[in-house]
């Protein structure tokens, strides 16, 4: 002790620890509170008194650490330097030991005696963590003393163990420093022995030598003016070779900080962050994840055709059907491209684009659920590994993703990403990603095709539709762009209750968005495709469409493609859902109470069939899509080149897909 | 410990702050500490730090939360500088 009778204790710790409530409990009223010196920072001090002895005790400003940020954190590590008080108890959090202890980390190698006030081990326990004070001490050296300050505990041990240290340190403590790492250590040696002599007193030569490795402002100041003009060059030489060695120093504090916690933190995986991490054991598996993810798809799948087709057929008997009689009734007396128009253009078309709504509000209510709970994040991260192959990372996956939706959206959002390079491979996959309108085209036309087997036909068509994307990308990423690489941590958000006016309003906004289309995009193509097919003769055969596409058979002959069916590929461009509407007008559908599932499956073969959905899947996206593309890569020869990419590919898969099915004899 | 971190990312892709921290032997608390003082250093910094628009006026806003909440790093060129060059460090090490 410096002044017989009179102990200094510095106070420390990180904001919210605690500190204030010790140092309100052991001062009591005869607290004293200015500001530092020559700094508009507070300052608090007082006394108490235990065995004769008086304290007096300091309590420096809450700091995360040590390092000259701010006026808080140089005032602390001055006061222990230049004041050297007998004792510095430096207040954690039991409840958050490893933030807590970074600062210990920077307190210790200071060479003042140390006591761990272990704070807040009532709110600790209370979350399920256990801390044990002995094996702390055993592993740091100092003294831990666990306390419940604001229920006034431990408060009289940490004042008789103040006291012992005061008495007695170099017996009680042995403090394990933390380490530079050690391919620095000749490093830090040498800088030591090159300022050692002109360091001021009393800084420790160790400490100054590693505050200039962290690159430390104040420090780098106080010592450039200190040493002579070759030695700082000879310093300023080793700094600028080692500009990294802020890692090493920083690395060597958490390995010690990790080496305590495991030491002596006891945490129970209770709770919601315990069901995440054994949820996430499976969902973000290199395998289990991505079969988690395809079983999700086929249940989505399943749900749609189990509850979204039976109620699909009920609108379309009940209530399309029933519109397109009524309406045959009125018209009957008037002209026929009157009724023509009415029924078999908007009703024939629009009316079979609203029976999609209970697979859509399936699809939605699906996608929403999956992202309200948080799974969305972990699909994400398991489809990385394939991305990986592509040369993607990271920012890419989030546009893709949103591709399930709507590629519109999806394009756009490739904006979030800073290679252009990556962009430019996003936005050329994103249209292989089956959006919504797709997938209900696929979900109406593949039962009608395949009857109970539509369920796997889809299922297999979106993987299809995904390797497809994968292959392609690994291409573009091999011939067009040179590889770059990425890299991302991702924080996944922990599972959660998923909220139903969340999910509701969701599937609200995007089928009503749905239903608008149907009422404009839609409805314009649906009388237009039904106007070319209408005239000049009222006959569909000998129409000016029939006409269009007979040109276009020998194409569709190699792909088992009618006509008719090709037409209905190309109105699809405008929107998907019109590939159906089309087909609807084309093939007559609402004429003598038919739907258009009873006439396809009479009059296209499931070879036919399975070829018209691969071109679908795989065929160029709506126009809104292409005019984001050619809007977010500012190019029109990007844009004509995905154009062109897609026509390719698309039949090239038809024409496989049709001479492999008929090879089978589907 | 903060080198293994950067050498860990800096091998490409994402990687989930769960996976890391177990492939770090630490808590996710204490990976949070080291993800901000290397944020702090200028080796890490948050990929939403480059958005080139509000959230509001991102397509993606009601995806780009991850699913509601998540952060998401990305490593800086002086991250992937540290983390090459810890790397020769340790091969250097483990041919001596």
């Amino acid at each position: 002790m410096k002044d017989e009778g009179v102990v200094t204790v510095a106070l420390a710790g990180q904001p919210n620890v605690g500190k204030s409530t010790v140092f309100n409990l052991l001062t009591g009223l005869s607290q004293h509170v200015g500001n530092w010196p020559g700094k508009t920072v507070e300052q608090k001090s007082g006394t108490y008194t235990y065995n004769g002895t008086t304290f007096r005790l300091v309590d420096l400003p809450g700091t995360y650490s040590l390092t000259a940020n701010s006026p808080e954190e140089v005032i602390a590590r001055e006061f222990i330097i230049r004041e050297r008080p007998d004792v510095v108890v430096v207040i954690v959090n039991a409840a958050q030991l490893e933030r807590s202890l970074y600062l210990l980390a920077e307190i210790l190698p200071l060479g003042a005696p140390v006591i761990v006030g272990l704070n807040m081990t009532d709110v600790a326990e209370q979350e399920g963590i256990g801390v044990e004070p002995a094996v702390l001490q055993a592993a740091l050296g100092v003294p831990v003393v666990p306390m419940a300050a604001s229920k006034n505990q431990g408060v009289d041990t940490l004042v008789k163990t103040i006291d012992v240290v005061a008495r007695d340190a170099p017996r009680v403590c042995s403090p394990r420093l933390p380490e530079i790492r050690a391919d620095h250590r000749a490093v830090l040696q040498d800088l030591e022995r090159l300022i050692a002599g002109r360091v001021p007193e009393p800084y420790p030569v160790s400490w100054i030598a590693l505050k200039l490795l962290e690159g430390d402002a104040e420090i780098t100041r106080l010592m450039q003016e200190r040493l002579a003009p070759e030695q700082w060059t000879q310093v300023h030489d080793i700094l600028a070779k080692h500009e990294d060695a802020v890692i090493a120093v920083a690395s060597g504090r958490y390995d010690w900080i990790g080496r305590m916690i495991r030491a002596a933190l006891v945490r129970p995986r209770t709770g919601q962050i315990g069901l995440t991490e054994r949820l996430d054991r499976w969902a973000t598996h290199p395998i289990g994840g991505l079969l988690l993810l395809a079983g999700i798809l086929g249940m989505v799948f399943w749900l749609t055709y189990a509850v979204g087709a039976p109620l699909q057929e009920l609108i379309d008997t009940y209530i399309v059907g029933a519109v397109a009689d009524w309406v045959t009734g009125l018209t009957a007396g008037g002209p026929g491209w009157l009724r023509g128009l009415l029924v078999d253009g908007v009703i024939g078309g629009v009316g079979t684009v609203i029976t999609f709504t209970p697979i859509l509000l399936i699809f939605f209510a699906a996608l929403g659920l999956l992202e309200d709970t948080g799974y969305m994040a972990r699909a994400a991260y398991v489809m990385d590994r394939f991305m990986h192959l592509m040369g993607l990372h990271g920012k890419s996956f989030l546009p893709l993703f949103l591709g399930f939706g709507c590629n519109v959206p999806s394009v756009m959002g490739t904006r979030i990403i800073e290679s252009r390079r990556a962009q430019l491979l996003t936005i050329l996959l994103i249209p292989l990603v089956p959006c919504t309108g797709r997938l209900a085209v696929l979900a109406f036309l593949a039962p009608v095709f395949f009857g109970g087997w539509g369920p796997w036909v889809s299922f297999g068509l979106v993987i299809g539709a995904l390797i497809v994307l994968v292959v392609s990308g690994v291409l573009f990423n091999r011939f067009l762009f040179r590889g770059e690489r990425a890299a991302f941590i991702m924080e996944l958000p922990l599972y959660h209750v998923p909220n139903g006016r969340t999910i509701g309003l969701f599937v609200w906004r995007h089928t009503v968005e749905f239903l608008k289309k149907a009422g404009s995009i839609i409805l314009v193509v649906s009388v237009v495709v039904w106007a070319l097919s209408y005239f000049p003769a009222g006959d569909v055969e000998a129409s000016f469409l029939a006409q269009i596409g007979w040109w276009l058979t020998p194409l569709g002959k190699l792909m088992g493609l009618d006509w008719k069916l090709l037409v209905a590929l190309f109105a699809s461009f405008v929107a998907k859902e019109n590939s159906v509407a089309t087909l609807g007008v084309l093939y007559g559908a609402g004429e003598q109470g038919e739907g258009l599932a009873q006439i396809l499956s009479g009059v296209v073969t499931p070879a036919a069939g399975l070829s018209f959905l691969t071109v679908q899947m795989l065929f160029v996206p709506c126009v809104a899509t292409m005019a984001v593309v050619r809007q977010e890569t500012g190019s029109w020869r990007w844009m004509l080149f995905s154009v062109l990419f897609l026509l390719v590919i698309s039949f090239v898969g038809g024409v496989a897909v049709y001479q492999v099915a008929r090879l089978v004899g589907l | 410990m903060l080198e293994k971190l950067l050498r860990l990312v800096a091998s490409g892709g994402v990687h989930s702050h769960a996976a890391l921290a177990q492939e770090l032997n630490v808590t996710g608390a204490l990976l949070d500490q080291m993800i901000a003082d290397l944020v702090r250093l200028g080796y890490l910094r948050p990929a939403d730090a480059s958005c080139p628009s509000r959230c509001e006026d991102c397509p993606l806003h009601e995806t780009c939360g991850i699913g509601g909440g998540g952060r998401l790093w990305v490593l800086t060129e002086r991250g992937e500088r540290a983390a090459r060059a810890s790397g020769a460090g340790v091969s250097q090490a483990d041919n001596r």
